[in-house]
Order: structure tokens, then sequence, then C-alpha cells
């Protein structure tokens, strides 16, 4: 059973209770109320009779006629008259011991008596008057009163029933709205919008359920996009895998049953010595990935010169072959990070700005010091890069020039490492670049907030 | 002997592709992208067969087939998935290759290929001896060599993979079918026999652990 049925059958319940109840004492109190009225009226005209009587029966005495007989058509004549009333009258012995008058309310089936008796004044007190009235309209009153409030209870509990129908109806309409979209949701529709206007309770929950399903929503897309990563990173990982594998499978081949020169077969071999490099640097690069995003090291303060060494270092030799000159212009000394992080992410842009330069090319590297973190910036003017690949170069194993990028030993996954790394030092990464223009990285590290 | 036009961004398959063509006897243009095959195409244009990586930079194989005007073309793929399979092959292209290839299966492709548009040489030289593919006879001067049909059929595929070591194993299968009813002594008999007739000893050489090689 639905609560809004169970709600308006409780409410019926009590309320058909209570109306019943209400219209049964009512209608008491009133026939208690009428038959006292009634009462009243006997005692008045019991009292008159008696009035009347001790009247008599001293005009009576006073002329010497107080004989039974004489006494007996008096009441008789009262009798008489009073009969055509419904109303009977007789003359009693009084009994003593008792107050002078009384009076009670006999009902017998369907019939309603009031009895009154009144003791006669001295001297007559050894008579009492008695006055016996029934009350014959007032059954049918009674029964039409009867009627009357059963029909207005009929009416108003139908009545009730209906309103109270229609309210109920009213008031869970948006409790059903909010179970259907849940039911929604439950199915895997987040898409629901329950908008229910009010400051009542269902318009809280309403705003809950939304807000809840916003919530999950928001989750499985960050799940589906981090699946589609996942899943593009593992198409890119089988294509990169399988081009080395196929140079080294030929040459081996090639080796094993072709006739090849001397020559040739030196150069077959360096082709399968440097291609398991370029896989055994792949698989470096992917595991270093995976600690780097496993690692938690808190960013300390390092001295960049010290870093700007290293990686000068590194470099040394490209910068010889491309002939290209590196220019250092840091602000400050310091900055934010781990000395060997730092190594890693600048060997890496510097490494793909020089592969982008022209021979005889300049690469800036600049570091400035900002008002909440340090903003450094990898600047080369070589091949740049078109807004298309600017958004793919994040991905790992994304190439912008594939063949040459491959002679230089780059494995693809130089820029997702560095992403990683700014990441975990809550920096932000970001690049600008113009075809043929040139490329700027930047590289924005926020200095923790001190403890 | 085929002009054969290699579009290979990776260098090292790029020179793999060519040497293993040199030894069927092919002559070589290498490409390495996208830019440099359109220019060549439109250039020179008069290739007997193309074969094409689909990832190359700057413009993708599929892209390239508008410029290659009825020219032979076999993609190169290191994808597999039956999408590209069927996007390469209702480009217009004759064949595909998933890498890593078999050397074999690279040359029988092409083989197959340049059977199909008559650019393969109808017959050859051996020392003195002049082999007709066409007609499958074998003659020196005027005189003509008598060859048994199984004798011909080995030589056929000595020759179609010259330069390459064949298995016994393999070349009971590629001359005479699986269903040939003969063990792998019987390869040794009729290379026996071939050298012989046509005094091919420094030329069919015999490679250790490996097979037989035609040597030209």
């Amino acid at each position: 059973m639905k609560v809004w049925q169970k709600v308006y059958l409780a409410t019926l319940a009590v309320f058909l209770l209570m109306l019943n109840v209400g219209l049964i004492l009512g209608s008491n109190y009133i026939f208690e109320h009428n038959v006292s009225v009634e009462r009243q009226q006997c005692e008045r005209e019991c009292y008159f009779l008696q009035q009347n009587l001790e009247h008599d029966f001293s005009f009576l005495e006073a002329n010497g006629r107080m004989q039974i007989g004489v006494v007996q058509r008096v009441v008789d004549n009262y009798h008489n008259y009073y009969q055509s009333q419904d109303i009977f009258i007789e003359l009693r012995e009084a009994v003593a011991d008792k107050s002078n008058t009384r009076s009670m309310v006999i009902r017998g089936g369907k019939q309603i008596f009031i009895q009154v008796e009144r003791t006669l004044a001295q001297p007559y007190g050894d008579y009492s008057v008695f006055y016996q009235k029934e009350l014959v309209d007032f059954e049918q009153t009674w029964a039409k009163l009867q009627s009357t409030f059963v029909l207005i209870s009929v009416s108003l509990s139908l009545l009730l029933c209906v309103l109270l129908f229609f309210m109920m109806q009213r008031i869970f309409k948006p409790l059903e709205r909010l179970n259907h979209s849940v039911a929604e949701i439950s199915r895997g529709n987040y898409e629901q919008n329950l908008s229910y206007k009010g400051e009542d309770e269902i318009a809280e929950l309403a705003g809950n359920i939304d807000t809840m399903a916003g919530t999950i929503r928001e989750q499985i897309q960050k799940l589906e996009e981090e699946n589609q990563k996942k899943q593009q990173l593992m198409d890119n990982l089988a294509h990169e895998l399988r081009t080395p594998l196929t140079s080294i499978y030929g040459y081996a081949q090639l080796l094993q049953v072709g006739r090849v020169s001397e020559e040739e077969t030196y150069e077959g071999l360096e082709y399968i010595m440097k291609e398991s490099k370029r896989l055994n640097k792949m698989s470096e690069e992917m595991l270093s990935m995976r600690l780097l995003e496993r690692s938690t090291v808190a960013p300390i303060k390092v001295n960049i010169n010290t870093v700007a060494e290293h990686v000068r270092r590194i470099l040394s030799d490209v910068l010889e072959k491309k002939k290209v000159k590196l220019v250092e212009t840091f602000e400050v000394t310091e900055c934010m990070g781990d000395e060997e992080g730092l190594i890693i992410v600048f060997r890496n842009l510097l490494e793909n700005a020089i592969r982008a330069s022209k021979e005889g090319d300049r690469v800036e590297w600049l570091l400035e010091r900002k008002e909440n973190g340090y903003l450094f910036q990898v600047k080369d003017y070589g091949i740049g890069m078109e807004q298309a690949e600017l958004e793919k170069v994040m991905d790992a194993f994304y190439r912008v020039d594939k063949g040459r990028s491959r002679n230089e030993g780059g494995a693809g996954l130089g820029l997702s490492i560095v992403d990683t790394l700014v990441k975990k030092w809550n920096g932000r990464l970001w690049i600008e670049s113009e075809k043929n223009k040139g490329t700027i990285v930047y590289v924005e590290l926020p200095i923790p907030p001190q403890e | 002997m085929a002009h054969i036009l290699i579009v290979e961004d990776e260098e090292a398959i790029n020179r793999l592709i060519k040497q293993n063509l040199r030894l069927a006897g092919h002559e070589c243009t290498q490409v390495f992208d996208g830019l440099e095959a359109k220019k060549v195409l439109e250039e020179l244009g008069t290739f007997d067969l193309i074969i094409m990586d689909v990832m190359l930079p700057h413009i993708d194989g599929f892209t390239l087939m508008q410029y290659v005007k009825g020219i032979p073309v076999i993609f190169l793929t290191a994808k597999s998935q039956l999408e590209d399979k069927i996007t390469g092959l209702t480009s217009g292209a004759w064949d595909y290759l998933t890498k890593p290839f078999e050397m074999l299966e690279l040359i029988a492709r092409i083989n197959l290929v340049l059977q199909k548009t008559q650019k393969e040489s109808k017959g050859i030289w051996l020392n003195d001896v002049y082999v007709n593919l066409e007609a499958r006879t074998v003659s020196r001067g005027e005189e003509e060599i008598e060859l048994a049909k199984q004798e011909f059929d080995l030589l056929e595929i000595l020759i179609r993979n010259r330069n390459i070591a064949l298995s016994r194993e393999k070349l009971l299968d590629l001359a005479w079918g699986y269903d040939y009813m003969g063990d792998t002594r019987t390869v040794d008999v009729h290379i026996t026999k071939l050298r012989k007739k046509l005094n091919l000893e420094q030329y069919i050489k015999t490679v250790y652990k490996t097979g037989y090689r035609l040597e030209i």
C-alpha cells in the first residue's frame, strides 16, 4: 500500500470517528435537554395542580363538604380534563419521609413518561398528587433528528472522502515524480532535472537528489574520459611497440636468410640494436611515469643553477650536434620542486625545443618570480605547431613529426612525464605555438602554503 | 625487374623493405613522408608498384591514393584492425600487409601483383643459362636443356625468391604444394640435379641450418 493511501485511510478513519462520536454526543445532549425542559414544564403544571387542589379542598372544608365522594369527584374532574391531553392524574396517599416534590423520567420501549408527585401542603399533607405525562411527539421528533444527523454524517463523510483524496493526490504527487526520477537514475539515466519548487522536505529531497545525480554524472563522465585516455594510451602503445618490433624481426630475418653483404649485415645489426634500445627506453619511461604517478615528494627549495648545470651537461652533445645556443635568464636563483624532477622536466622540454629548432637557432630558458610562485618559459624559434597538433601534444606517444623525432631517439613520452611531475607539484603547464615561428612552453610552480 | 616506390616514415623499416626488394631484383625509390610522396608521384608517377605505410606525416596513405593514378598499391599498416583493412582495400589498394611482416610474404605479394600487371620479367639469365619463365624452357645457347616438371617448379620458386634462403620444407611446399608425396630429401635430390644439369654449383648455395638459396 502506498504512503498516500495509508495517510488517506488513517486521516479518514480518525475524522469519521470524531464526526460520528460528536454527532452522537450532540444528539444525546439535545435529547436530554428537551426531556429536562419537558420535565420542568410538568413540574410547574403539577405545582399548579397542587395549588388548585389545595384551594378546592379548603373551599370544600369551609362549606363542610369535605367528604370522600366529593373529593373523588373533584379529582375525577381534573382527571378527565387532563386525560384529553394524554396526562394521567391521581390523588394518592402521601408517603412519609419523602420530599414534597419527586419527579422522574421513565423510558419503556418506545414510550417515554415523565412522572411528578407532589405532597399537598398542610393540613392536607396526607395526600399527594401524582402527575404522569406521556411524551407522544417526542419519539417522532427524536427519530427525525436522528435521521437528519445520520444524513449529515454520511454526506460529510462522503465529501471528506473525496476532498481528502484529491488533497492527498496533490500533496503526494511530487513524491511520485521524485520516485520516478530516482528510478530513472537507478536505471543509469542521470539526465534528471527535478526542479521542484517549494520549501518543504520534498523540495529539499528533490534538490538533494538533483545534486546527487549531478555528482554521479560528473564522476561517470570523468571515469569515461579517463578510460578513453587509457584506451588511447594502449592503442598508441601497441602501435609504438609494433614499429621497433617490425624492424628488429625484419632485419633478423634478412640477416638469417637473405644474401647480404658485410656492410649490409653491419647496418642490419645496427638497426636491431638501435630499435632494441628504443624499446628499452620506452619501457623505462613508462615505468618511471608509473613511479612518478605514485610517488609523493613534497616540493622543496631548489637552487636552479644546480639544475641548469645538470641539464646543460646532459644536453651538451645534442646542443653541439645541432649547433643550437641555449640562453638561460634566471631572475632568481631558487625555485620550488625537487632537483631530480626539475632536471627531468627541463631536460625533456629543452630536448623538445632543440628538436624543433633549425641549425644555429637559439633556445631560451627563462625563470621569473611571480606573486605566488615561479614561472618558467622554454622558448624556441623552430618549426612550431598548428592548433590541432597542440591539442594532442600532451598525449602519451603523440609526435608532431613522427619520422624525425624517432630518429633522434624520443619515445613519445616526454611531455606526459613532464606533465605528471608538474601536476605533482600542483603546478600548471601550457603551450603557445605558431607554425614556423616557434613554441613557448610555460611551467608555473606555486609556492606551497606555509604551515 | 620492377621499379617500386616505398613510402614509409620509419627509416629502419623503409630501408628494410628496400633491402628485401633489392634482393628480389627490384629497383626502389624511397620517400619518408606524405608530402614527399605526393611530389614524387606528381613528378615521376611511373612506378610499377607502390608500397605505402598508412600513418604518414603530413598526408596519410589513404589520402595519397588520389595521386596514385592506376599504379598498384600495397598498404603497410601497424594497425591490424578490420576497419583499416576495409578502408585500405576500398580505397583502391591491391593488397595490404600488417607489421610485423614476413619477408617471404612481402615478396610473394609483390610477385603476385607484378604477375597480374604483367610487369614481371619473363625470363632470367643464370650464368650461361637462360630460363624462360613464360614458356617454361631452359636453354644454353641454341641448345635446350630438358628439365623434369618437378625440377622446373623448384627452379621457378628459387628464381622468384632469389637471394633468400628457403628451408627444405618451404621449398617442398612452395614448389609442389602440401599434397606432394615426398619428404625433404626429395628437395635435396632435385637441387643436386638442377646444379648438375644447369651447372649452377656456384649459384645454388647451401645455407647453414637454413636451406638453399639461389644467388644472382
